[in-house]
């Protein structure tokens, strides 16, 4: 019982993990927290059944274009409400992103109805069977997804030459720009890669969430949790935090009872927080006077 | 002198016509003018669990045909359904804004254990008729209150069918539940327990999920860790197709009944056909597949005003409280249409057949006595659809 509930937590942990990293990107370069993260992969899943369904298109341009149109709705949030607010403070940016959260619900339920739909490419049913324990086709390649997308991020972010402006407009905005980094192309870029990340989590999570206007909502309160949980700033610390936050949630609800399931990620983050409050892997940044 | 005689009894009969129509429009309750009743319903039209926004539906889609024959005495249906999100706080300012504000006459059809748990004790307060509201919980059902109408039998009652159907139908000695941590849930695992030693069965899990819940694995892999021969499934359709895919995922082939408020289309629909082949139901309904005239009117009527809507189980949650409450109003007649007088009416139907439910006769006296539906169906998903199942018993 102890590898499989290790195991399912690991699945559901993924789930968490990609959109955890998602809200990590935005952070790390606009210091703004998206509570519309979830919804954009909401809106890339809803557009992906248009496409699959409608107009028949295959999963692999499926992803393609879905992954456009979403890109485009990170970089369209931006431009109309990020930028023209860019200087306020993070309530303002934060409560700006909220707008865009029940804006872009209104517009699904609108569009496309409230009712839970099925998603029309299911991962294949056949478990696969790892170290005695069982796991979906479905988990599996969200788990490998989220691995690889946190291996492309960090050389992106270490190597290349946008990744470690980036880095220079999150350390510091002011001389990045006196540098001659363009920092607004950079701001317009990270939208550009929410919607990105958004694009893959909802066409990859639909099928074992199901599709709705409020589909992410869950997901995205437990990788934001995630991500406080690996520090904000770190990429590899928000994946390893949806995991770690994945393995509490079934190991709490498999042996002290179901209830104690849900409370089990809140709980860890205000203990890590009391005695750790930069997260796992979190750099403590002093604040000057 | 004739003329005058003349003028005095015209200016008299008027009179008396005159006095008589404030009486008459005096005579009626809240909500109710010349032309219209107004009636309210609170319904999770957005939300985890909007799929039971299908019950209002059927209600508005009954209410809508009524209205295009004409109305009842005159009179056509204001059907006004407010999204509460299945929040019983919501659902609290919903129901004061429907009684303080906009005078509705009844509550009619709306749904949710939690939220009527919530606003009953107002309601009841208020003098204002809740009929046909879509909850098994216990509260909601034995209240001790006239102007409560139940739609159908309490959770307690089917958690003590459903171990009867695990006893009987799968020969089961063991079995464990999956329940919604909420009051229906709650009703469920009490109403099992207490049939637990009548027929020597065990329960050896019991796993509870929240609505919100991602995923439903860590309950499934402790179910399936307790070796149970039956589970007994209080699941809500999106959960319920989680726990069925968790199920086939594990190679885990135990038997299942699953409650009446998970038996839809969106099951299989979610979880796969494969993944639900050979569950049992509880229903409380003829399914559509059913010849009756009666719900193939129900058919015809969602497919003519929601043509979107697949046609569900819950749908006719939503007409059998509608239909009820229009008959009870046709008895009435057009004047003094009052609150007290719809609930003598409704308790004076008796053996009625014409709604999707096959016969209604309520009782006289308060929630306990004013079942619209009384007992339990059964049906298996096999090969693609929802088949009806007798138990031995008969069902």
């Amino acid at each position: 019982m102890l590898g499989q509930q290790i195991m399912s937590g690991l699945a559901t942990g993924s789930l968490y993990a990609l959109t955890a990293v998602a809200v990590v990107v935005v952070f790390r370069n606009t210091r703004t927290i998206n509570l519309a993260q979830g919804d954009f992969s909401m809106m890339g899943a809803f557009i992906a059944i248009i496409l699959l369904k409608t107009y028949g298109l295959n999963y692999y341009a499926t992803i393609v274009l879905c992954v456009l149109a979403i890109m485009a709705l990170g970089v369209l949030t931006e431009r109309l409400v990020m930028r023209p607010i860019a200087d306020s403070d993070w309530l303002t940016l934060f409560t700006a992103t909220l707008g865009v959260y029940y804006i872009l619900h209104g517009v699904a339920g609108w569009i496309w109805g409230r009712d839970t739909k099925a998603f029309p490419v299911t991962f294949d049913p056949t478990p696969v069977h790892i170290f005695g324990t069982v796991v979906s086709h479905g988990h599996l390649i969200n788990m490998g997804w989220a691995a690889a997308i946190g291996v492309v991020l960090y050389v992106f972010f270490k190597y290349t030459k946008q990744g470690i402006a980036m880095r220079a407009v999150t350390d510091d905005p002011e001389t990045a720009k006196l540098m001659g980094i363009p920092v607004r192309f950079i701001v317009t870029l990270t939208w550009a890669m929410a919607g990105f990340l958004a694009a893959f989590i909802g066409i990859l999570i639909a099928p074992i969430i199901y599709v709705a206007p409020e589909m992410m909502d869950e997901v995205l309160i437990k990788g934001y949790v995630a991500a406080v949980f690996g520090g904000l700033y770190s990429i590899p610390g928000a994946i390893i935090g949806a995991l770690m936050i994945g393995v509490a949630e079934n190991l709490a609800g498999g042996y002290l009872g179901s209830h104690y399931k849900t409370a089990t990620a809140f709980a860890m983050i205000v203990v890590l927080l009391t005695f750790r409050p930069q997260g796992l892997f979190g750099i403590q940044k002093r604040r000057e006077i | 002198m004739k003329r005058l005689m003349k003028l005095v009894l015209t200016l008299v009969s008027s009179g008396v016509l005159a006095l008589l129509s404030v009486h008459a429009s005096a005579a009626n309750d809240p909500g109710v003018s010349a032309k219209e009743i107004l009636i309210c319903s609170y319904q999770p039209m957005t939300g985890k669990i909007s799929s039971y926004f299908r019950m209002g539906k059927g209600a508005d889609a009954w209410f809508k045909y009524v209205n295009d024959q004409g109305g009842i005495n005159g009179r056509k249906i204001d059907y006004k359904m407010v999204d509460d999100k299945y929040e019983p706080a919501r659902t609290m300012t919903v129901v004061k804004r429907f009684i303080e504000r906009d005078k509705c006459f009844a509550i009619v059809s709306p749904l949710g254990s939690a939220p009527t748990a919530a606003v009953i004790d107002y309601i009841t307060s208020k003098d204002v008729p809740l009929i046909g509201a879509g909850t098994g919980a216990e509260k909601n059902l034995t209240y001790p209150s006239k102007w409560v109408f139940p739609l159908y039998p309490s959770y307690f009652t089917e958690g003590q069918q459903l171990v009867r159907f695990a006893k009987e139908v799968f020969g089961a000695k063991t079995v464990a539940l999956l329940y919604q941590n909420d009051p229906s849930g709650k009703t469920h695992i009490k109403g099992i327990e207490s049939v637990l030693d009548k027929y020597g069965v065990k329960l050896v899990a019991q796993e509870g999920y929240e609505q919100k819940e991602v995923d439903v694995s860590a309950q499934v892999i402790a179910m399936k860790n307790a070796n149970p021969d039956a589970v007994i499934c209080s699941c809500a359709p999106e959960p319920a197709a989680k726990f069925y895919t968790e199920r086939k995922k594990l190679g885990w082939n135990v038997p299942v009944v699953n409650v009446f408020f998970g038996k839809s289309p969106k099951v299989p629909e979610l979880a796969g056909k494969d993944a639900v082949e050979g569950v049992y139901f509880s229903t409380i309904f003829r399914d559509f597949n059913s010849p009756a005239p009666q719900i193939q009117q129900a058919k015809e009527l969602l497919k003519k005003y929601y043509p979107e809507e697949q046609p569900d189980a819950i749908h006719l949650w939503g007409f059998a409280g509608a239909q009820v409450f229009t008959e009870a109003l046709r008895r009435m007649g057009p004047d003094n249409i009052t609150r007290a007088r719809l609930v003598e009416t409704l308790e004076s139907i008796q053996d009625w057949k014409g709604s999707v439910v096959p016969s209604v006769s309520i009782g006289h006296g308060n929630a306990p006595e004013h079942f619209i539906v009384k007992d339990m169906a059964w049906v298996v998903y096999k090969n693609g659809e929802f088949q009806d199942f007798k138990p031995p018993w008969g069902g």
